[in-house]
């Protein structure tokens, strides 16, 4: 107990008995707390693009005219257990038609040409996959099902171009982040552990002066690394703030009326406090263990007498 | 006490020590003379086990010092003083914190550390001084700030490394008058200089060294090298 008592107040001391170089260290790991903290907010908001645009990759199946509702309805439910499968929807002659004006409603033209007639628009069933990816796989076991012959044509022979750029795309997203996040985490703990190296190596003579007196490692070791955790406590409360404060103000340049934080957030539910506090876990637990382990391994050398 | 067994030390290619043998008889007074790289700065470092010699073996009560486990060395170091010619103080600690610092590494409680550190700077003189700051002293000063935190400890052994360098001949000899009063007071010192009139003063046994090599052993021996 009183050990731990001395420890704490040797880290306390260490911090301000160092005053300038502890602000530095914390103005530092600050700044590298705020790149984290944008980047898990990028992070997140690609991998939202990544499933919308995964969302936006479904197969129409197509039946012929003879087929009546309940056929088609029976053979939804057929094919529902399919593996892969993620979601089905009926769509009717009607509905289809439906949408179709609604998508041309300014092409007079075509319209005209539509007319009323339902026929023009085969019912069919919308087909989303749990994984883009296999959409083929999933298609053609369908099309293996008992009431195959119901099936006219799939939009998977039209959409093949097009869904395979999509997929091109998304992988794309996905390796780009992930080699960014790589590389980003990597400088960041670079900056992080070179700071608190500094930090110590100006007090090295401290730490053999210390092991000449006959402290044990560990009495030496902890107040530093007592004092790397509170630099990234203090790092990550303040690198905080300052996330919020800079989506205030994007938000404000961006004008209140079209990028409201209540749009922002109610659109595309990304933008909220959950976020935030997310964000401020990953800052929190980053500063501290980082800190910590800088510390450990900056100390490791000078201990070595 | 002290037991050196043919002791060999490389570094590399150059012997820094080249088999030395003694012994130190517990509350002797030992000046280690010889001019810079004579080898008594290596005799220092194989004492404090900073270093691990190539041949031979150093005993302390007939205990090998370098075959202590890693992690009992800084009990170990709890039992020998050292002194440096740059003193080596904490230079954002008072010099009462200074001296106090030794016995907070061990765990002592706070009272006692009190009267301990207060005692200890009675001792060297320096009372009155207990709340300044390393660098409000001067060097006579600052080396006696040192002598308290190495004895504060009660070592059995205090070796002093140069520990009038870098002072002038009046605190030189202040200095000296202070560790022939520790050495009375019953601990075992060992002094390592190249002053010539101080070592001539003291009148006790001087080891003498060169290149690596014990050339005298006198038990009231004087400065003998050219």
């Amino acid at each position: 107990m009183q050990i731990i008592l001395r420890i704490l107040k040797t880290s306390w001391q260490g911090l301000f008995r160092n005053g300038w170089l502890s602000l530095v260290a914390i103005f530092i790991i600050t700044q590298v707390l705020l790149l984290v903290g944008l980047f898990v907010s990028l992070n997140i908001g690609i991998n939202y693009a990544i499933s919308e645009i995964a969302d936006r990759i479904d197969v129409a199946i197509f039946f012929e005219d003879y087929a009546t509702e309940n056929n088609i309805l029976a053979f939804q439910d057929k094919i529902k257990t399919t593996s892969g499968v993620k979601e089905l929807k009926y769509i009717s002659s009607g509905e289809a038609k439906e949408r179709y004006l609604e998508n041309s409603q300014y092409n007079q033209q075509l319209l005209n040409l539509v007319g009323e007639d339902e026929s023009f628009f085969p019912a069919s069933i919308e087909v989303r996959v749990t994984n883009p990816e296999l959409i083929e796989q999933v298609v053609g076991k369908i099309k293996e099902s008992d009431d195959s012959r119901l099936i006219s044509a799939t939009s998977l022979e039209k959409n093949q171009t097009i869904i395979e750029r999509l997929r091109k795309f998304n992988r794309l997203l996905a390796y780009g982040n992930l080699i960014l996040s790589v590389i980003l985490l990597i400088i960041a703990l670079m900056i992080i552990f070179n700071t608190i190296r500094m930090t110590i190596f100006t007090r090295k003579e401290e730490i053999e002066i210390m092991k000449l007196v006959g402290a044990t490692d560990w009495y030496i070791r902890w107040p530093f690394i007592i004092e790397g955790i509170f630099y990234g406590i203090i790092g990550a409360i303040v690198a905080f703030l300052l996330t919020i404060g800079l989506f205030r103000l994007g938000i404000w340049l961006l004008g209140a009326e079209y990028w409201t934080w209540q749009t922002l957030s109610l659109e595309n539910g990304m933008f909220n406090w959950q976020l935030f506090v997310q964000i401020f876990v990953i800052q929190f637990i980053f500063g501290i263990l980082v800190g910590a382990i800088s510390s450990y391994f900056s100390t490791r050398r000078y201990l070595r007498i | 006490m002290i037991q050196f067994n043919r002791v060999t030390k490389h570094y590399g290619t150059v012997k820094a020590l080249d088999g030395a043998s003694f012994s130190i008889q517990p509350k002797e007074f030992i000046s280690l003379v010889g001019s810079s790289g004579a080898g008594k700065s290596t005799i220092i470092q194989l004492l404090t086990c900073k270093e691990y010699p190539t041949f031979g073996q150093v005993t302390i009560d007939g205990k090998d010092i370098h075959l202590l486990k890693k992690s009992y060395l800084p009990y170990y170091r709890r039992q020998i003083g050292v002194v440096y010619q740059d003193f080596k103080l904490l230079q954002n600690k008072t010099v009462f914190e200074n001296v106090a610092f030794a016995l907070e590494v061990t765990g002592v409680p706070e009272e006692e550390i009190r009267t301990e550190t207060a005692k200890m700077l009675q001792l060297v003189g320096l009372k009155s001084k207990a709340n300044n700051f390393p660098h409000e002293l001067s060097g006579g000063e600052a080396q006696r700030v040192a002598i308290a935190r190495a004895l504060v400890l009660h070592p059995r052994l205090l070796i002093a490394d140069e520990p009038t360098g870098n002072l002038d001949p009046h605190n030189a000899w202040e200095i000296t008058q202070l560790l022939l009063k520790i050495n009375r007071l019953g601990t075992t010192v060992i002094l390592a200089t190249h002053n010539r009139e101080i070592v001539d003063a003291i009148g006790k046994r001087v080891i003498s060294m060169k290149d690596g090599k014990i050339i005298s052993d006198k038990r009231y021996g004087k400065y003998c090298l050219s």
